[in-house]
């Protein structure tokens, strides 16, 4: 007797256990009892059939549980991913994420009243994010923000090529280093100064990618050309802005010391012509510091530039960046003096680095070792961070009468430090405390230096 | 700043254009889609060549056929779904309405766009039994017996399934029978079938390679194939009644307009019946309609009495209605796992 017919018949008797069908034959009794005037010989190539057919029902079960694993989609709810739907096969899938920031915000011993202490719904956003047809992504951040509603960030990506995608909506302009940090990401509460001079938001269309294994990233677009510190849905002029950045993180993870270190340069050229230079810019307190006057307009070419690095080795962490923003402006206060146009630059450099305790820093937000878990007494983890920045507007722009009076100082050095609690990826407690100081105002009403104490309590997924 | 425009704005239109570009550049070459049902594999391997070399003497194109293969009802649903087939050459006219009703890819009376209901070839349903026929089957009635195992597909997903099904109920009814005899004989026919495949080409597998059943209910051209891959081994038994099956064929008119094959795929199908199309079909065991082709392959394809589904069950919407669909006679009659 061979083996398989040995296994024949293991198999029968593990067959009644699971196919009914085969626990009685027609006059009811168990198939485990030969037929009458059966022979061996025959008994066992029944057996033998049947085991066959319990193999062969296997294979099809497979075949269909393949076929029905190919059309079917994993849905997922967890840390790592969020909520997430996604097709066995790849070519869709969804994922739903955001952020709610609450902060509160306190003007300590601020004698002149210029800011008011509050409570605030800072940021409150859903992040939508998708593949379909496993070459094309998209990514929809309806925002809901307090007195701001709408849609933050809204484009398509088309993937044609390994390193290369076309990217078309609404995002943000590929300048600065901390303005590309997602918002949930950032080290302080408020952004830098320098921050101020590179756009918010912008609408058009751009190449971008990966390449040499993610060592260098590139985005080059064409953007309606939104001014400073500024979100732009649509254009006023016929005028574009060309904007890209080159970054490199040359050592991937092949050096132990370096692989945290990444540098780039980001800039945009454009033309603006007849718009309002109604920029303003804002201290960390996010009061207004500098503005133009009212009958101040572009009129020409804008230009920036923006070197910028990071190096984050272990539980340290150290970003900065600097900024010149220069742009041809007239003073539109008179017809003569509309004939007149300025290159006005302004000029901005931040540095800020962390320490973090329990937990990793990064480029994109802190991983903590252990969430915060008292029932197993893990605590998540705690970032301590500082940060310098300065914001200096050159001379010709108050020589020539191009600022606000009432709301101008030429230069802002402003420091600061930070205690963040990092409960899980995404979810921390931030306190910070910046002060400062105002050089060169036209008035009195950045005589004293603003102590601006924050504190933001955020949940992301 | 205008010049500046003007230059990205090209360089962002060229790189939008480019697969525009390549599929223009491409059009020397033509490719296909077929969505077949199960046995067909080895007629369209054939007929795939015959074509191409047809298509580039016509027309100086390549043409290149990708094939898919599976139980018809399956396929059907598949392209339903998306697959987008540039012609479908299943195993029966409902699963090509199913197309056009359900998904409207191609229009309603796309059967009449072709010769013979646009069934370029029939064939029939025969037994294929081992070598020596050890059960002794001859006809439907030795299926029932108790004792024999019976190999065919699920009815469900298979369209030769279907056409089993039919006959064999349609065997009773022409032969004296009624509705409820023809119900008792196919419920205990299904009894004696311990594995459902999906499709034709499954359930040859599981009665050749896997060495289960007595028999297998087959396409014609299924049994001869077996028989002709596995000299000795089996023998083919016709019974006296069977079914006509027509195996039907059309263009899938939107994904063939959409990816500009809608001449090369009409050609596919016509030449379907040309002489050699039609020799092909003969060679591969599917009774061909061109009668220069059938008489020289008389000799082929036994003699037996041969229903049509129109004449039995009044045509194939009214059939899947009765039968097929949920709730239907065979979910009735068959359900796994219970005796």
């Amino acid at each position: 007797m061979n083996k398989r017919r040995v296994l024949a018949a293991i198999l029968v008797a593990v067959s009644l256990a699971i196919h009914p069908v085969w626990a009685q034959d027609d006059t009811g009794d168990k198939v485990d009892k030969p037929k009458k005037g059966q022979s061996l010989e025959q008994r066992i190539d029944e057996i033998d059939q049947r085991s066959l057919i319990l193999q062969r029902l296997w294979e099809n079960k497979q075949e269909d549980d393949a076929a029905k694993a190919k059309d079917g989609a994993k849905v997922t709810a967890n840390a790592k991913d969020g909520f997430s739907i996604k097709s066995n096969d790849g070519a869709f899938a969804l994922r739903i994420g955001g952020y709610l920031q609450v902060d509160s915000r306190n003007y300590v011993r601020d004698r002149q009243y210029r800011g008011a202490d509050t409570f605030l719904i800072r940021r409150a956003r859903l992040d939508l994010r998708g593949t379909v047809f496993q070459v094309a992504d998209f990514r929809l951040v309806p925002s809901f923000d307090s007195g701001v509603g709408g849609i933050q960030e809204g484009y398509l990506d088309l993937k044609f090529l390994q390193g290369l995608a076309v990217r078309g909506g609404k995002f943000k302009s590929p300048i600065g280093l901390e303005r590309l940090q997602s918002s949930a990401d950032i080290l302080f509460v408020e952004t830098g100064l320098a921050t101020n001079l590179t756009p918010n938001y912008d609408t058009g269309s751009g190449l971008w990618g990966d390449l040499l294994g993610n060592r260098i990233s590139y985005n080059f677009s064409l953007v309606n050309g939104s001014p400073d510190n500024t979100t732009l849905d649509a254009d006023n002029n016929k005028s574009k802005e060309g904007a890209g950045r080159v970054f490199f993180t040359p050592f991937g993870n092949d050096w132990n010391l370096l692989k945290g270190i990444g540098f780039g340069v980001g800039g945009s050229y454009g033309h603006e012509d007849g718009t309002s230079a109604a920029t303003t810019f804002k201290t960390v307190g996010q009061l207004t510091a500098f503005s133009y006057g009212a009958a101040v307009q572009a009129r020409g070419r804008h230009i920036r530039i923006d070197p910028q690095a990071y190096w984050y080795i272990g539980a340290f962490g150290v970003q900065g960046e600097y900024i010149r923003s220069s742009q041809d402006l007239i003073n539109a206060t008179t017809i003569a003096a509309s004939k007149i146009v300025r290159r006005i630059s302004l000029e901005a450099w931040q540095v800020q680095a962390s320490y973090v305790l329990g937990g990793t820093p990064s480029y994109k937000s802190v991983t903590p070792k252990h969430n915060f878990d008292p029932t197993h007494g893990t605590w998540g983890a705690l970032e301590l961070a500082a940060r310098w920045n300065v914001f200096v507007a050159e001379g010709e722009a108050f020589n020539q009468g191009f600022v606000a009076g009432a709301t101008t100082a030429r230069r802002i050095n402003s420091a600061g430090i930070g205690f963040n609690w990092h409960l899980a990826k995404g979810h921390k407690l931030q306190n910070d405390y910046d002060l400062s100081d105002f050089k060169g105002r036209t008035t009195n009403t950045f005589r004293l230096t603003e102590r601006f104490l924050s504190t933001r309590l955020q949940v992301a997924f | 700043m205008k010049r500046l425009n003007l230059t990205l704005g090209v360089l962002g239109l060229a790189l939008l254009l480019s697969p525009v570009a390549q599929a223009l550049a491409g059009s020397k070459t033509v490719t296909l889609l077929n969505v077949s049902y199960d046995p067909t594999r080895e007629l369209y391997q054939d007929y795939n060549q015959a074509f191409a070399k047809h298509w580039k003497e016509k027309t100086g194109q390549d043409v290149t056929v990708n094939q898919s293969h599976g139980g018809s009802g399956k396929q059907a649903r598949s392209v339903i779904d998306g697959l987008q087939a540039d012609v479908v050459t299943l195993a029966l006219a409902y699963d090509v309405d199913a197309i056009a009703d359900k998904a409207g890819l191609l229009p309603r009376d796309w059967q009449k766009r072709l010769p013979d209901n646009s069934a370029p070839y029939t064939s029939t349903i025969v037994f294929l039994v081992r070598k020596g026929n050890p059960k002794g089957i001859h006809e439907w009635d030795d299926l029932v017996k108790p004792g024999v195992t019976v190999i065919t597909p699920n009815p469900k997903t298979s369209g030769g399934a279907r056409w089993n099904y039919l006959a064999a109920w349609g065997n009773v009814l022409k032969n004296g029978g009624d509705e409820s005899k023809a119900k008792d004989f196919v419920g205990k026919l299904y009894k004696n079938v311990p594995v459902l495949d999906s499709g034709a080409r499954g359930s040859t597998t599981t009665f050749v390679e896997r060495g289960i059943g007595d028999v297998l209910i087959a396409w014609e051209n299924e049994a001869f194939l077996a028989k002709k891959e596995n000299p000795g081994q089996y023998e083919i038994v016709v019974p006296a009644d069977s079914i006509l099956a027509e195996p039907t064929v059309s263009l899938v008119d939107k994904f063939a307009s959409k990816h500009g094959t809608t001449e090369a795929a009409t050609e596919y199908l016509k030449y379907l019946y040309s002489p050699e199309g039609q020799e092909i079909a003969a060679r591969n065991y599917y009774r061909p309609r061109l009668k220069v082709v059938a008489d020289r392959y008389a000799s082929t394809f036994p003699k037996l009495k041969l229903f049509t589904i129109q004449e039995v069950f009044g045509g194939w919407t009214k059939a899947q209605k009765t039968h097929f669909a949920d709730g239907g006679v065979f979910d009735q009659i068959y359900q796994p796992g219970v005796k």
